[in-house]
């Protein structure tokens, strides 16, 4: 049987089982094992115990559970309504002014959850009735919740980077490092053009309403000026160099049980309910990884990958080109698959196509991640659009024309990242380089 | 039979708190790391012992989070089916994934057995015996096939799935009658 056949086969199998309802680990590692017994005579049972055994007890995986346990100890001390008194009275004098609350909002609690839809959720959930209650123009604040709810998969400590770093075997901590500049990036363009809006229509932006002192905006955001020195710090460790991605992701833990305890939000039950639900995320998401890592050591059996990338070599592709084609196609898959299963599915296969186009894998990593980002709002399928229908209670349609400028604004963003590709790769080499 | 389900759901439970106990001691291992190097001193197979803890958790949580609904799935189409069409490939759904857990455990078990015959230990200072944690996987593993056993009887029986994400909807438009009522 040629390749091509036996990449139908393979792809429609995969479309079948997802499509039907079928779990998306469990999915992955059924395509693996047809592959493998249907086109090799490798033993396929023991190279699936072997090669998941292999993926799953890593010592580098394991800042992943951590990192989903600090989000899930921070979520619980009730800083989503800390947020908007926090954030509120310091942005009286940028033209949108309570808008950005939307924006740093997000930036802000997408670095603790890392999941697109939960940012989305908890930020609208308290800023909505805010904002429309002093009268913000209801477009305007869909939309900018609908762009910056997806800067969690970006800003670190993102879960989505941990999963590219292991199964691309990439390092975790230059990913990290990566994705800073790139997610100010995101979040600067949506501020931009926030301001631009309202600075156009200032007819639609409300009066000020909060007149306080300095100290008062200091004690008004007492709360969460700590949160954000744990993230900072976390991050900075990471960058510095003096502790891994798992030991800063430690630190994370320990640092966000002391601040739920400083605020009183911690006691027993809390504390079981973090730690339960960060096994279970975690359980999740490693189950996806191993999957995809038995599905990825079987597609090097068929030898597809290998003729894919051997084709693209051939036909001297421009990197260009290709990556408007991977642009496409991961839009297309992230309108009905989580940002983390697009990730494992692009490293189980088309990575080896990656590399033998010339791209440099710690670069692709933060381009995956912004074009999953993308593919969440891309209208009218995305991911947090449906997210946000739930929540306003406006049709699929208003949201989508809402979230429309985000999405422009994320294309602008991928364009940039392709042309100058140093705003990934400048601070890892920095930080490099310093060490 | 409703004793049979309870003694699961307490077997699924206690295996999630074995591996909520792993999670935590990845954190403490890391932290005694972090404080032993301040104080110039090596806390030894922190590695390896991680790396072992984290396949653990995630194994042993495996039935656990399945019958929470925690794994994900693509439901979209599944929600556009007749009740009775849906119930049909819900089972499909399940006894493939019966078939293949099954499967996956059989040959953990001969990864296992195997450590055992030749004796493996980890590489690192500790040197760990390799049946050790892996006998975790395989044990997360049986545990799922089983939960996925029992679910087929479930759904067979008529009753709803527990990583069923449709109820959420139905209960929202109750909620929504009985603030019309009121």
């Amino acid at each position: 049987m040629d390749l091509l056949t036996q990449s139908i086969i393979l792809v429609v199998a995969l479309f079948a089982l997802l499509g039907g309802g079928f779990w998306v680990a469990m999915s992955l590692a059924a395509v693996g094992l047809v592959a493998i017994t249907v086109f090799s005579n490798a033993p396929a049972g023991l190279i699936m115990s072997t090669s998941v055994w292999g993926a799953t007890a890593t010592w580098t995986l394991a800042s992943l559970p951590l990192f989903v346990w600090m989000g899930e100890i921070l979520f619980r001390t009730k800083l989503s309504e800390d947020m908007f008194k926090g954030l509120a009275p310091w942005l009286g004098r940028i033209p949108g002014r309570l808008i950005h609350v939307n924006i740093l909002g997000c930036a802000v609690f997408a670095a603790v959850s890392g999941s697109s839809a939960a940012t989305a959720l908890t930020v609208g959930k308290m800023a909505i009735p805010e904002l429309t209650r002093r009268g913000y123009d209801e477009k305007l604040i869909i939309g900018t919740l609908a762009g910056s709810g997806t800067l969690g998969l970006l800003i670190p400590p993102s879960i989505i980077l941990i999963v590219y770093g292991v199964s691309a075997e990439v390092s975790i901590v230059q990913l990290f490092i990566a994705g800073i500049l790139p997610g100010i990036m995101v979040a600067a363009l949506f501020m931009g053009y926030a301001a631009i809006w309202s600075m156009l229509n200032p007819d639609r932006v409300p009066e000020y309403d909060f007149k306080m002192s300095f100290l008062e905006k200091l004690n008004a955001s007492r709360r969460l000026i700590p949160v954000l020195l744990l993230i900072m710090f976390v991050i900075g460790s990471i960058y510095q160099g003096w502790a891994t991605a798992t030991e800063a992701a430690a630190f994370g833990v320990a640092g966000s049980l002391v601040l739920s305890a400083a605020t009183g939000s911690l006691n027993w039950n809390s504390f079981t309910e973090s730690l339960m639900g960060a096994t279970r995320t975690s359980c999740m998401i490693v189950f996806i990884i191993a999957g995809a890592a038995f599905l990825s050591v079987a597609m090097g059996y068929t030898g597809i990958p290998r003729t894919l990338a051997q084709l693209i070599r051939d036909m001297d592709l421009s990197p260009y080109t290709l990556l408007i084609a991977l642009t496409i196609l991961f839009v297309i898959l992230g309108c009905f698959l989580d940002g983390i299963s697009v990730v494992v599915l692009t490293t189980a296969i088309i990575l080896p196509m990656v590399q033998a186009a010339g791209i440099d894998l710690l670069w692709f990593g933060i381009y995956v991640v912004l074009v999953v980002e993308m593919s969440q709002i891309t209208p009218p399928v995305g991911f947090n659009l449906f997210v946000l229908q739930g929540l306003t209670g406006r049709n699929i349609l208003t949201i989508a024309y809402a979230a429309l400028p985000f999405f422009f604004l994320m294309v602008v963003a991928v364009i940039l990242l392709v042309i100058f590709p140093e705003v990934a790769t400048w601070l890892p080499a920095l930080a490099t380089a310093r060490q | 039979m409703r004793i049979l389900r309870l003694a699961l759901d307490f077997a699924y439970k206690a295996c999630g708190v074995v591996a909520a106990i792993a999670l935590a001691m990845i954190a403490a291992l890391m932290l005694a790391q972090i404080i032993g190097r301040f104080f110039g001193v090596l806390v030894p197979g922190v590695n390896e012992a991680a790396a072992f803890l984290l396949a653990a958790t995630s194994f042993l949580a495996l039935a656990y989070s399945f019958r929470a609904g925690s794994h994900i799935r693509v439901s979209l189409l599944l929600h556009y089916l007749p009740v009775k069409l849906r119930r049909a490939a819900d089972l499909v759904g399940v006894s493939l994934g019966i078939a293949l857990m099954g499967y996956f455990s059989w040959y953990t078990w001969r990864l296992v057995a195997d450590s055992l015959r030749f004796k493996e230990v980890s590489d690192g200072l500790l040197a760990i015996p390799l049946a050790i944690p892996q006998g975790a996987m395989l044990l997360g593993l049986v545990m799922l096939t089983i939960a996925l056993v029992e679910e087929f009887f479930h759904i067979l029986a008529g009753g709803i799935p527990s990583f069923d994400d449709s109820r959420d909807v139905v209960m929202r438009e109750r909620e929504d009658a009985t603030i019309d009522k009121t």
